[in-house]
């Protein structure tokens, strides 16, 4: 009797839970739908861009701190992101003084996948993955009006570009144990026979520099990380590297602007970290 | 049993566990992230240690859930090894506690046994004094032969030097048998601590932060991550069903991704020979030489 009794009431509590998500999801996506009418049906560009520079400019002058690079973690099952907002994150990034952001894209080809070739330009580094955005520098404000030729400055310097990179499943457990392969390569040389007499922080190290090697870019490890998808998971991003990372999880179906963003970076610049202290 | 308290139910968590149970998958393996000790000393004007040993209390709790929930195996996430760089005093009386709950545990073997409860420690335990050493190697070999419940305890344990310590292992224990071609990401995950332990199902990290703080970081990659912010010595039962809810609700979305990374791993198991006997006999040997070491570090 109690058997059935419990039976019936998991039940009902899953079927609550189940009726509250769908609840929740089309409130979400009603919403969504209003403020992306808005946003692009409504309100004209410039009116957009002038409204999400004042909101980064307040959100800028608020934060203790800015993280150097933001990972962005694309679920497999996500739909809305697509290279549109990757771009408008891009701005906000750029606007909030973010130097490096790198895109995790755990979509296959043809179901969502953003390739950073296509929005931003190449800079030659870590086998095609690294790039500069925008492309082409946006001009700046003090550009002369009188048609003078600047040479591609603007009394005397360029606008600011962001670093981004395409990280991919194979930089995570992968990457790691094509490094271990190349220390077992040469297990027999000075260097590694080096390493082993030593103390375990050395081949810490020596691991850490072979993966940056790998990875093909110089970037801080990743401080903020935005999550999209419906729960939080890491999908195996770079394990060696996100081990301080402070995620946050935007769920499928909400609609991403820039106050949402503003709203990550005030969560990270109020969380306190410790370092194990 | 010091380590697995007995908790008294109200007839409503009951009745909750038992729905929970029969309609719900139950995750296998729970990790938990024991944060905001400290935070809780400090709001209720209590000694750090005091902190700790209440957070240790509420370990005690949170075991005899799992294991009346039905949770097979959990991680709990003691003590890091950047955690050495507090105070000398704060780090002697973490150690103090440890020693003490070793203790115990050692002395209610029987009880452990009776239970099938298998206390496995992991991380850098040589970094740790030479008597805890012994302690902990101790239980580890006294528990070794139980398989109905595990126990892993991190202590000494960052998720970097823990990959690190399998890289060490290739380079060290492989014989020339071993060829380049076998070194996967298959073999490596086989050299970590977690050896004989599937990943965490579900990773429940407290005081509402949301980082992973060096934990498990190669093993969770198709984990739940679920955040709450209620300090560690004030969990209840209820956060804690509330994280198993959100587990069912969000496991189903994974699954697919799961099944994926599941093929992937057994395609590459096949496709570098990993059960093949070269690999197969470096891991027997493996297995060996650790079980060597706590014989070593529990008869100092």
């Amino acid at each position: 009797m109690i058997e059935v009794l419990c039976l019936l009431l998991g039940r009902l509590l899953l079927l609550l839970v189940g009726g509250y998500e769908l609840l929740w999801r089309i409130r979400e996506r009603l919403n969504a739908l209003v403020r992306w009418s808005y946003d692009h049906l409504w309100r004209s560009r410039a009116a957009r861009e002038l409204h999400e520079r004042r909101v980064l400019t307040a959100c800028r002058s608020q934060l203790t701190k800015t993280p150097q690079h933001l990972v962005l973690v694309i679920s497999p099952s996500e739909a809305a992101v697509d290279a549109a907002l990757l771009g408008r994150i891009f701005g906000f990034a750029l606007d909030v003084g973010i130097q490096h952001v790198s895109v995790y894209d755990k979509r296959e080809q043809g179901g969502g996948f953003v390739e950073l070739a296509e929005l931003g330009q190449s800079t030659g580094e870590g086998k095609g993955s690294c790039f500069k955005w925008p492309s082409k520098p946006k001009m700046s404000e003090g550009e002369p009006l009188n048609g003078q030729k600047t040479n591609g400055y603007v009394n005397g310097s360029h606008s600011p570009q962001l670093q981004i990179y395409q990280i991919s499943t194979a930089d995570g457990h992968a990457l790691i144990a094509d490094v271990c392969r190349e220390l077992y390569e040469d297990r027999r040389t000075p260097m590694v026979q080096g390493l082993l007499s030593q103390k375990r922080e050395a081949l810490t190290e020596q691991i850490n520099a072979m993966l940056t090697k790998r990875l093909g870019f110089v970037a801080p490890e990743p401080e903020l990380g935005i999550v999209f998808a419906r729960q939080t998971c890491t999908y195996g991003l770079l394990p060696w590297h996100v081990r301080f990372t402070e995620f946050h999880t935007h769920p499928s179906g909400r609609h991403f602007d820039v106050e949402a963003f503003a709203n990550i970076l005030s969560k990270y610049s109020r969380c306190e970290q410790r370092w194990g202290k | 049993m010091s380590w697995v308290s007995d908790y008294k139910y109200t007839w409503a968590e009951r009745l909750t566990m038992q729905a929970l149970r029969s309609c719900g998958h139950i995750p296998h393996h729970v990790a938990f992230v024991m944060d905001g000790n400290r935070r809780f000393a400090r709001s209720q004007q209590l000694d750090k240690i005091e902190g700790h040993s209440r957070g240790f209390a509420k370990l005690a709790d949170c075991l005899r859930w799992c294991l009346d929930m039905g949770v097979r195996e959990v991680t709990t996430f003691a003590f890091s090894i950047e955690n050495f760089k507090r105070s000398s005093e704060e780090v002697e009386g973490l150690f103090n506690l440890a020693r003490e709950k070793f203790a115990r545990l050692l002395e209610e073997r029987a009880r452990l046994d009776e239970h099938g409860i298998r206390i496995r420690v992991i991380g850098n335990i040589e970094l740790l004094p030479l008597d805890l050493q012994k302690l902990v190697a101790s239980a580890m070999l006294s528990t070794e032969r139980n398989d109905k419940l595990f126990l892993n305890v991190a202590f000494a344990y960052t998720s970097r030097d823990e990959i690190t310590q399998a890289v060490e292992t290739v380079l060290l224990h492989a014989s020339d048998d071993l060829r380049p071609e076998d070194i996967t990401e298959r073999l490596l995950e086989e050299c970590l601590y977690t050896r004989h332990s599937p990943p965490p199902d579900l990773v429940f990290r407290t005081s509402g932060e949301t980082r992973l703080s060096d934990f498990m970081m190669w093993q969770l990659s198709t984990s739940v991550l679920y955040f709450s912010n209620v300090l560690w010595p004030q969990i209840t039962f209820w956060h804690f069903l509330a994280s198993i809810l959100s587990y069912q609700r969000d496991r189903w979305q994974l699954d697919d991704y799961r099944r994926a990374e599941r093929l992937q791993s057994l395609r590459l198991a096949k496709r570098s020979e990993f059960y093949g006997e070269r690999v197969q006999k470096f891991l027997t040997t493996i297995d060996e030489d650790r079980r060597k070491l706590l014989v070593r570090l529990a008869s100092n």
